[in-house]
């Protein structure tokens, strides 16, 4: 098993509307929000964790190939397949059980073939935020939602911040290739996850219009691009050994 | 001495700042997956030519391990006890002088060096059969934001036979340590420079760059390491044999050999196969 070849493969991504990827605090001042967005701690800025974008691939590529991916991932967090071919486990990665039969199908099937990275707020669209920055928010908005008992009484507020509709983020992933297996794979799996993505959404509360997300050539013009189908609307260069 | 400097520029978040055994494990994983696994066991017959450093940021060194000096302010002792890296500057010093010159140097009154931030991140698994968070499966890890500007150097003493920086700009690239494929422990690499770092003219002792053996050392701080298997063998159960290993900055008299520490778990990862640790001792001159 020898790496043949990277393939790295750059979008921007665009949020068509407010996308919500949540964090968890320790600690909460009084008047703090109980439902922030994940952020940057050097620059506050927030942004797309490499994890949250390469779960909601995956997910969404076992919903497509169904069956087990499903049905068996029940007692464990996914679904281990025995087939060393097998494309989630390929592309994704997979952590092998303790035992010997478990551990050569790891060896077999190789190292994880996806390395999704964090996704930054592109420069252009920090320079907006700032804007809204100056009106009160820190890059995002806070959104203001109601819960409405069904049986009448009163009406129940709570707060969501959001990363608002409009912002973009530089996506980037490296996909490494070890054999012909890898090339069918990427075209056939990886870019269906992807197209899956755009059609489905990323982060919390996507049942209720947030993370509906599209991919935008960085290289190319934003105009028109709407139409373009997916492939020529992502950047995809083999790097050289 | 003369050594060569690379400097890394951390572009994500990181679970550890690169250490010397665990970095040169990327480098020869490197070499096996670019070069074949016979081009990586013909390296590995003779000893390596080279030493790495573990890293640290710029212009700032591990605090060696000298003999102590007593002190009787309460506030300077603690503040003595809570220094672990010192300029080149203050280690000039440190290194001819011994531990009294820590007592007027600048760390002491507040000098720092710039120490990544830290964060606590967490992370849920998907439910396959709902889409919504999994109840019981939340994972939270603290991880490392170093500056993205900030240079942390990386010291290499002789010369690796394949190309140091096109490996580095490898790792950097794929990721080093734990979750990489989720985008932690990227890293941008310029260099070769080349460099010295400041030793002490008549040397008694050496302060090491990366975690060394523990015989043969001087004044040392211990670790207890064990370490997951790596490359092929990622997620998998199997930990390195538990060890016991000297942290950088702990003296040694004589500079050691590379000392290949045999750490096969009790249930090797595959029949017929021996797991090493290697330490090396990187050394820089002090006098003790």
């Amino acid at each position: 098993m020898k790496l043949r070849k990277i393939i790295r493969i750059r979008a921007i991504l665009l949020a068509k509307s407010g996308l919500r990827i949540g964090m968890s605090r320790d600690q909460m001042a009084i008047g703090d929000l109980d439902n922030p967005v994940i952020r940057n701690p050097l620059t506050e800025e927030p942004y797309i964790p490499g994890s949250s974008l390469k779960g909601k691939l995956r997910y969404l590529l076992e919903w497509a190939l169904g069956g087990d991916y499903i049905l068996k991932s029940k007692d464990k967090h996914v679904y281990a397949s025995p087939d060393p071919q097998d494309p989630v486990a390929r592309i994704f990665g997979l952590a092998p059980e303790n035992n010997p039969e478990s551990l050569r199908i790891a060896q077999e099937r190789g190292p994880t073939r996806l390395l999704v990275r964090d996704a930054y707020l592109t420069e252009d669209s920090k320079r907006e935020l700032e804007r809204v920055a100056a009106r009160g928010g820190l890059y995002t908005e806070i959104k203001q939602e109601v819960f409405i008992p069904r049986l009448g009484g009163n009406a129940n507020p709570r707060t969501t911040e959001r990363v608002p509709a409009g912002a973009r983020f530089g996506v980037e992933m490296t996909y490494r290739v070890l054999d012909a297996l890898d090339e069918e794979y990427f075209k056939k799996y990886l870019l269906k996850a992807l197209k899956l993505l755009e059609l489905d959404g990323l982060g919390g509360h996507i049942s209720r219009g947030y993370g509906q997300v599209f991919f935008l050539h960085p290289g190319k013009p934003w105009e028109g691009q709407e139409d373009l189908p997916l492939e020529e609307r992502l950047e995809i260069q083999e790097v050289p050994l | 001495m003369r050594l060569t400097l690379f400097r890394l520029y951390f572009q994500s978040p990181l679970k550890e700042l690169p250490r010397a055994p665990s970095l040169l494990g990327h480098l020869l994983w490197w070499y096996r997956y670019t070069h074949g696994r016979e081009a990586l066991e013909e390296l590995l017959a003779e000893p390596l030519p080279f030493r790495l450093s573990s890293v640290f940021p710029e212009g700032w060194l591990p605090r060696p391990k000298l003999p102590p000096v007593q002190v009787e302010e309460t506030e300077k002792r603690k503040a003595l006890k809570n220094l672990r890296l010192v300029s080149l500057e203050t280690f000039a010093r440190l290194a001819e002088e011994g531990e009294g010159a820590l007592l007027t140097a600048p760390e002491l009154s507040g000098k720092t060096p710039p120490e990544p931030k830290r964060l606590r991140r967490s992370r849920v698994g998907i439910d396959r059969a709902t889409g919504a968070a999994r109840k019981g499966i939340l994972f939270a890890e603290e991880l490392l934001f170093p500056d993205p500007q900030t240079p942390y150097a990386l010291y290499l003493l002789g010369d690796p036979p394949f190309d140091p920086k096109e490996a580095l700009a490898f790792v950097g690239e794929m990721g080093y340590g734990g979750k990489a494929s989720v985008g932690l422990g990227r890293f941008r690499v310029e260099g070769p420079f080349p460099c010295e770092l400041p030793e002490a003219k008549t040397p008694t002792a050496h302060m090491t760059l990366a975690p060394g053996p523990l015989e043969g050392a001087l004044y040392y701080e211990l670790e207890p390491y064990w370490g997951r298997l790596g490359g092929g063998y990622v997620g998998a159960t199997p930990f390195k044999r538990p060890h016991l290993r000297t942290r950088e900055g702990s003296l040694y008299r004589e500079v050691p050999g590379p000392l290949a520490l045999d750490v096969t778990p009790l249930e090797p990862p595959e029949e017929g196969v021996r797991v090493y640790e290697l330490l090396q001792v990187f050394p820089l001159g002090v006098r003790v």
